[in-house]
């Protein structure tokens, strides 16, 4: 079984990277802005699901 | 890593979204507008888009394969490596799972709502919905098999 950290880690890098690939397919800079929103998001939840998977770990 | 390779259906999974990205992947370089930002990065890419382009415009494909299929193919494939990573939806995948999800049918609808650039279209929402649908097909039938397995045992 994978650990849940690295299933958190693996998903984050998954969701960054389709985000990017989802910029990608849209015309225009603005979309750039509503990216980087979801992103930072996302760093704060990988972040906090990270640190309490691995406090669960711990105990 | 070795232990995402380890079940059958995770393997299966990973080659199925791979290939349903580089098929997204191709359909876009092949039929869509050269304004969208990815071109930006595939313009230093060499003469071989070009060619690509130019085979694409001499085939006739209907107009849901060039703009809606390729977005339906790119959620199904995130899906899928999501599931291949966390092999069952629960309170704490669930984020995982349906960001992209949220993601495809916000900016849908944004483009409806808020005049975000890009068309927003009916077979858009259908390409979308068939990719969840697929999704939870395959979430389902997996935990069936376990189900059955675990009763045999």
């Amino acid at each position: 079984m994978l650990k849940k950290y690295v299933k958190t880690f693996l998903s984050f890098i998954l969701a960054a990277v389709f985000l990017v690939s989802a910029c990608g397919s849209i015309e225009g800079p603005e979309i750039w802005i509503y990216a980087s929103i979801i992103g930072v998001a996302l760093i704060v939840y990988a972040v906090y699901s990270f640190v309490s998977d691995k406090q669960e770990e711990k105990r | 890593m070795r232990e995402l390779l380890k079940s059958k259906a995770r393997r299966i999974e990973l080659v199925l979204a791979l290939v349903l990205f580089l098929a997204e992947g191709f359909l876009y370089l092949t039929f869509r507008s050269t304004e969208l930002n990815m071109f930006r990065l595939y313009e230093h890419a060499g003469p071989w888009v070009n060619s690509l382009r130019e085979w694409g415009s001499a085939l006739s494909v209907p107009q849901w394969v060039r703009y809606s299929l390729p977005d339906g193919l790119w959620l199904l494939s995130y899906l899928l490596l999501v599931d291949a990573i966390w092999n069952k939806f629960d309170k704490v995948s669930c984020v995982w799972y349906l960001i992209m999800p949220a993601v495809a049918f916000g900016s849908e609808l944004a483009q409806v709502w808020w005049g975000l650039t890009g068309t927003a279209d009916l077979m858009d929402f259908v390409c979308y919905a068939v990719a969840v649908g697929v999704t939870l097909i395959v979430i389902y039938s997996k935990n069936y098999i376990r189900k059955r397995i675990a009763a045999y045992a």
